[in-house]
């Protein structure tokens, strides 16, 4: 079902704030435990998200053709379901590997990251609305 | 799944820090204390981060519980000290001030990490609130 919203690309564009939000998520809780003892850092890679979302990846889309073909399985659509723990190597002795710069480098780029969609899906509402009203 | 859950769990993990420098100033205000209400003199105290899980997500972390550095005392040969004992040894704490010094710089780096972790959230939550406003 092909509507306004999505020649538009709305869908895709909101897909990908959420997944940002989530990844922001991941990162807000790594750089909360940065001195917990034990802890491992999680990640969430927004372009392996995005590529099985947009059908884009490495990975071949399977065609169900026929009723009874098993389901493709890859692509969840959660972007939850793609954090993974980033498995460091640990330099400390409380077995800690939250490396404090690359969250904070990663938070920052995902935060411009954000924005940018953001910008765009407000300018897609923009745009339509001068071509709904016609001025 | 929201921003507003991004800014509890960095919530956590600043008032998590703030409880940490206050152990260490406890420590360092204590540093030359011989005598307290359970006998004996100060004992070093640390935090213990514990990381929450509500169900099966995250939640930041917490203090789990605050405990006593069993360390033993540094003795200091002072007779006059009305706190020395037979041999004239007094008993100060376990507390190491440049030790305490490079814990409060790493506490207090972690609380800013914290605050702009919030401050981002809060940052984007607002840009998100501008969408259709043309």
């Amino acid at each position: 079902m092909r509507n306004i919203f999505s020649m538009s690309n709305v869908d895709k564009l909101s897909y990908g704030m959420d997944t940002a939000s989530v990844k922001n998520n991941v990162i807000a809780e790594n750089i909360a435990n940065v001195d917990t003892p034990t802890y491992k850092a999680s990640k969430l890679e927004f372009d392996e998200v995005m590529q099985d979302f947009l059908g884009t990846g490495k990975k071949l889309p399977l065609a169900q053709t026929h009723a009874k073909h098993f389901s493709t399985g890859g692509f969840s659509g959660v972007p939850a379901d793609y954090v993974r723990f980033q498995n460091n190597p640990s330099l400390r002795n409380d077995g800690n590997d939250v490396n404090l710069d690359y969250e904070m480098s990663e938070m920052a780029a995902n935060s411009v990251l954000y924005q940018e969609l953001s910008q765009i899906t407000a300018g897609t509402f923009t745009k339509l609305k001068t071509a709904i009203q016609g001025r | 799944m929201s921003f507003t859950h991004v800014m509890d769990v960095s919530a956590t993990g600043l008032s998590a820090q703030r409880i940490r420098i206050g152990a260490i100033s406890s420590n360092l205000a204590n540093a030359q204390t011989t005598r307290t209400a359970d006998g004996g003199p100060y004992q070093r105290k640390d935090v213990v981060f514990e990381q929450v899980m509500k169900g099966e997500y995250a939640g930041g972390v917490r203090v789990q519980r605050v405990i006593d550095d069993e360390k033993p005392p540094t003795l200091k040969y002072e007779p006059d000290h009305p706190d020395a004992n037979e041999e004239g040894y007094v008993a100060y704490p376990n507390v190491n001030p440049i030790e305490e010094m490079v814990n409060m710089l790493e506490a207090s780096k972690s609380y800013e990490a914290n605050a702009t972790v919030f401050e981002t959230a809060k940052q984007l939550a607002l840009r998100a609130l501008e969408i259709g406003r043309a």
